[in-house]
């Protein structure tokens, strides 16, 4: 019989899954053919490319008949923030503990195999923010945790697993422990893709990646997931234990510094409230660390607040921005099926996104101070590119057409060159 | 298919077994070691029917572990190519559906399932859908091998359930 002969564009562990031939190993010439892993929880099935288009093609047309789009949500620190320390659970049941109120709805659960009591603290509003987003977007787990752990945190926050289903994909399957990958889930085609991250620099800078701001419940935790991934930079007002009195110095002043750079923003280029807003957002980035020394404060000085404190609303930020991206999509999507097939350019959020970030600190220049550690190439830091993708332009010296001054600490020499 | 096999096995017992109840240890051992193994000769081991014989211990020098051969009957599983098998399926994706066979798991890919069969991964759990029937998880499925991959220690299939009285099955 004259067959064509198969492709084994679908392999099991060195086995066809077309035809049921032994193919070999990844080394082989048929073996090797299909190359792509894209499953979320199995190993050892690789596709072909012509597979992989094949499947994606079927999932875009089936999310666009919904008019959705996908999104990939970390874990630790973007949704939910994880800890290990008994003390949590000591003050969850000490009714009389100042931090007490807080810990009201953290989880808990233990993994196979291991003693360690996990707490996870869900970010306010969670709950209410999945429920939104669902209705446009598919949603993904990405994780750097392992398969238990993500399939316990996803238990306790989807308990019907109606939002993620088997869409889970963590570090045991990710193949890779330091970066993360949108080809890992969908390796041809990224235009409908939305990510959703606490770190920029595990995507390397993904055109589709939304950063969110950390979220520190457990201050000074961190991501208990993170352990392989390099270290996150450092933020400057936390740096080393002998500068203590400076950095007390800075939160004490941090309050005023805020101030006064408002004020500075005004008098210097009466810029936009939206910027100021923008900026704002990104000195956000430097109050990170304010917590952490709350907390030092609390212990050396008084016992008045609560290291845990529940006021964060960044997933109210971050629904907004979603809802915007999947609002211009779906428009540009109609507008391009107005037009014949042979002309339309279809919607991408690769393109998208950025050019939406890109307005947001259009025109102005910053310039970092007591921001990027010293000795650390300035355009290479977090904060740097992420200024320039939202369209600012950056400079490391003062120059006349500096017109913002991010400052990490009340430093006299610049401030007083913004004066003049 | 399962065999009735006559297989042997050695095993090393420590000195301080050494006694009035080293049989049992030793078949205890054997259960322990042998059943719900897997090697590419034989496929899997799925229980000891029978202990033939239970040789005489020899001291291994310098350790004082004893070692026994022990010869024994046992019921084996090894899957062949175009075998026809009951199944349970355990995992669906876009790509296709895992189901376990005992202690082999075969992977259907979407290619070799029925194409009126569409996958719908908004089920919960996502499932294969035709008008009559639907594959989730936990379903009971007759599929038929169509491959086969023996490793020293692994056993890898593929199935099809694209062929007539191949599908979902009722358990009785």
């Amino acid at each position: 019989m004259d067959q064509e002969p198969c492709s084994h564009a679908v392999q099991y562990n060195g086995l066809c899954a077309i035809c049921g031939q032994d193919v070999g190993n990844s080394n082989t010439e048929e073996g090797s053919r299909a190359n792509i892993n894209m499953s979320h929880n199995v190993h050892g099935l690789m596709v072909n490319r012509s597979e992989a288009e094949r499947l994606e093609q079927e999932n875009a047309a089936r999310l666009l008949e919904t008019r959705r789009l996908s999104l990939i949500v970390d874990l630790d620190q973007t949704i939910i923030h994880a800890a290990c320390d008994p003390t949590v659970g000591e003050w969850m049941n000490d009714k009389n503990n100042k931090n007490h109120p807080a810990t009201k709805d953290i989880k808990q659960f233990v993994l196979p195999g291991s003693p360690l009591v996990y707490y996870i603290k869900l970010r306010p509003k969670l709950q209410e923010f999945l429920k939104e987003v669902t209705k446009q977007y598919e949603l993904h787990i990405y994780t750097m945790g392992t398969r238990n752990y993500a399939e316990a945190v996803a238990n306790k926050i989807d308990p019907d697993r109606t939002i993620f289903r088997e869409r889970i994909l963590s570090r045991d399957e990710s193949g890779s422990l330091t970066q993360k990958n949108i080809q890992r889930l969908f390796p041809c085609d990224t235009s409908m893709v939305v990510v959703m991250d606490d770190r920029s620099d595990v995507w390397n800078w993904s055109p589709n990646l939304i950063k969110v701001k950390p979220y520190d419940f457990f201050v000074g935790i961190g991501d208990i997931n993170s352990v392989f991934l390099p270290k996150r930079e450092p933020i400057p007002k936390s740096e080393t234990p002998n500068e203590q009195p400076q950095t007390k110095d800075a939160v004490s002043n941090g309050k005023e510094s805020t101030e006064e750079r408002e004020e500075l923003d005004q008098v210097d280029a009466e810029t936009l409230a939206k910027q100021q807003q923008e900026q704002d957002a990104m000195v956000e980035q430097q109050q990170n660390a304010r917590p952490l020394l709350q907390k030092q404060n609390e212990m050396s000085l008084s016992q008045n607040q609560p290291v845990l404190v529940d006021n964060d609303e960044e997933l109210d930020k971050i629904l907004e921005i979603l809802k915007e991206v999947h609002r211009k999509f779906y428009e540009d999507y109609d507008k391009a099926m107005k037009i014949s097939p042979s002309h339309r350019i279809m919607p991408d959020v690769t393109t998208l996104l950025p050019d939406m970030k890109a307005n947001i600190l259009e025109g102005t220049v910053l310039l970092f101070s007591s921001v990027i550690p010293l000795g650390q190439d300035p355009q290479q830091s977090d904060i740097w590119r992420l200024a320039v993708s939202f369209g600012a332009q950056c400079t490391p010296e003062l120059t006349g057409r500096v017109t913002h001054v991010v400052a990490g600490k009340v430093s006299f020499t610049r401030k007083e060159y913004v004066m003049v | 298919m399962f065999f009735l096999k006559d297989l042997s096995h050695t095993i090393s017992l420590h000195p301080s077994f050494f006694g009035p109840n080293m049989q049992t240890q030793l078949v205890g051992k054997l259960y322990a070691d042998v059943e719900g193994t897997c090697s590419g000769r034989f496929g899997y081991i799925i229980t000891v029917v029978l202990i033939h014989s239970i040789g005489k211990g020899k001291i291994l020098p310098g350790s004082g572990l004893a070692e026994f051969k022990v010869k024994y009957q046992a019921i084996v599983f090894k899957p062949f190519k175009g075998e026809v098998v009951d199944a349970v399926v355990t995992t669906v994706n876009k790509m296709g559906f895992f189901a376990d066979v005992g202690p082999l798991q075969v992977f259907v890919s979407s290619h070799l399932i029925p194409s009126d069969m569409r996958f719908d991964p908004n089920g919960n759990p996502p499932c294969y859908q035709s008008e009559d029937q639907i594959i989730q998880k936990d379903i009971h499925v007759r599929l038929k091998i169509v491959g086969t991959r023996i490793d020293a220690t692994e056993i890898f299939a593929i199935g099809t359930i694209k062929e007539d009285y191949l599908g979902v099955i009722t358990p009785n």
